[in-house]
């Protein structure tokens, strides 16, 4: 490509031009942890990234290139690339803020603690840890803001102290951890999940071995 | 000899700098030429400096031969000086002009400019060499060195139109960004990217790292405080007021 590349200036050439096929990823990911499952309300960010495959000879273009898109002629988004993989070019991930995803809880249904012993630091004293089980039911509602109907992935990821028990509806595929949702909402509508999942609670308390107690009162 | 050979080539890295290829056809005297490259920004890096000879005759490869180059970069602390001098006579033009007239106003101020923007990389650097010739003749002589200086890049912009049947256009340009006080007229351009990962000082360890401090939430506050990855939200237009 020849040019005349002045001084203190910059210049524009015109690079490529071509059709392409594009579809949006939008995903939420939830994960809790035992405290968080309890929490009266949460919210989570949806996350969106366009990928275009275009037509003709793959171009490198280099990540946080510029990127506008344009609906009807008018801008209608300003973003970044990510990374190019042969003919696909992928954008930034943002949060979609038409989307909204609040997530409350409905039931919390305490199991029986179950005790048992440590040693502590001390040779008078122990450690009592108090296990139980907790059944926690959460509704989770997703608003599509937007005029136009979008597929969304919901991905609930088990961690070491939550583990899934159901859902209405169910997951459209389970790959433990991971409980993926696919979901489509129309336009200005919502969609629920009933969650229901166990929370192992552990609390320690330290203190004086009963033998102990006794020698003291004496 | 100064001599002055065009620029052939630029290859502009995204990430600032460039290699420059410049070429000159020469007419050699018999014993020792020497010849002073004109235009070398200091910026150039002395160890890149290369110089490859193409012999126009064939037989002139026995009589002529490259002896040596010879590189060096202007004293930092004396340029920055007569740069500091050269802005401060620029402030003085304008403080002290009681008349700018529309010409006189567009000179003065693309003088001043010049200088303001001038830095130690837009100063003159030494690139000479000798050419040894057992005979006269012709030779032409490629130049490469290479631009150490990041206001000198390139970056690409897209744009996308898109239609509701998830089909669009997609529109590449290349803008080539040269703040430096070199022009380079008529080059053939190449772009050549450096990889830099997106993001990579603002990502968090994952919650559950091994070894990790055990976390500990006190209120639901410090659950929503919980560390993400630094997002951009979007914002889409959504109507057009007339």
């Amino acid at each position: 490509m020849k040019a005349n590349v002045p001084t203190r200036k910059k210049i524009k050439l015109n690079w490529f031009k071509s059709k392409c096929n594009f579809n949006i990823e939008r995903k939420v990911n939830i994960e809790y942890n035992a405290a968080s499952t309890t929490y009266n309300k949460q919210e989570w960010d949806v996350i969106v990234k366009y990928i275009f495959v275009k037509e003709g000879e793959p171009k490198d273009i280099p990540p946080n290139s510029p990127m506008t898109i344009y609906k009807n002629g008018l801008p209608f988004l300003f973003l970044t690339t990510t990374a190019t993989i042969g003919n696909k070019i992928i954008s930034e991930e943002m949060i979609d803020d038409d989307i909204s995803v609040d997530d409350d809880i409905v039931q919390i249904i305490e199991g029986k603690p179950e005790i048992t012993f440590e040693d502590a630091l001390k040779p008078k004293e122990h450690i009592e840890v108090r296990t139980r089980y907790d059944k926690i039911i959460r509704k989770i509602s997703i608003e599509n803001k937007l005029d136009n109907e979008i597929d969304l992935i919901l991905d609930f990821k088990q961690t070491k102290d939550v583990t899934f028990i159901k859902s209405d509806p169910l997951p459209s595929e389970i790959e433990t951890p991971n409980h993926i949702y696919n979901i489509k909402i129309p336009s200005e509508e919502s969609f629920k999940i009933t969650l229901e999942i166990q929370a192992k609670i552990v609390k320690r308390v330290t203190k004086i071995k009963p033998e102990f107690i006794k020698i003291l009162k004496k | 000899m100064l001599i002055d050979p065009k620029v052939k080539k630029l290859d502009i890295f995204n990430g600032g700098g460039a290699i420059v290829e410049r070429e000159i056809k020469l007419s050699l005297n018999q014993g020792i030429n020497k010849f002073e490259i004109a235009n070398v920004p200091a910026s150039f890096n002395p160890n890149s400096a290369d110089i490859t000879l193409d012999y126009i005759k064939l037989e002139d490869k026995e009589y002529i031969s490259l002896q040596q180059t010879i590189v060096s970069l202007p004293d930092r602390s004396n340029s920055n000086q007569i740069i500091d001098r050269e802005k401060s006579a620029a402030n003085s033009i304008i403080s002290y002009a009681i008349d700018f007239t529309r010409e006189m106003r567009e000179k003065v101020s693309s003088i001043c400019e010049a200088s303001s923007y001038r830095t130690y990389a837009d100063m003159i650097g030494t690139f000479d060499f000798i050419i040894n010739a057992k005979r006269e003749g012709e030779i032409i002589v490629k130049i490469n060195y290479f631009v150490s200086d990041i206001r000198i890049k390139w970056e690409t912009t897209l744009n996308v139109n898109i239609d509701n049947d998830n089909k669009a256009e997609i529109e590449g340009f290349i803008v080539v960004d040269n703040q430096t006080a070199f022009t380079y007229d008529d080059v053939d351009l190449g772009f050549a990217i450096f990889e830099i990962p997106a993001d990579t000082n603002l990502s968090y360890p994952p919650l559950n790292a091994p070894n990790a401090e055990p976390v500990y939430f006190e209120s639901e506050q410090a659950q929503q405080a919980l560390p993400r990855k630094m997002m951009k939200r979007t914002q889409r237009l959504k109507n057009l007021m007339l």
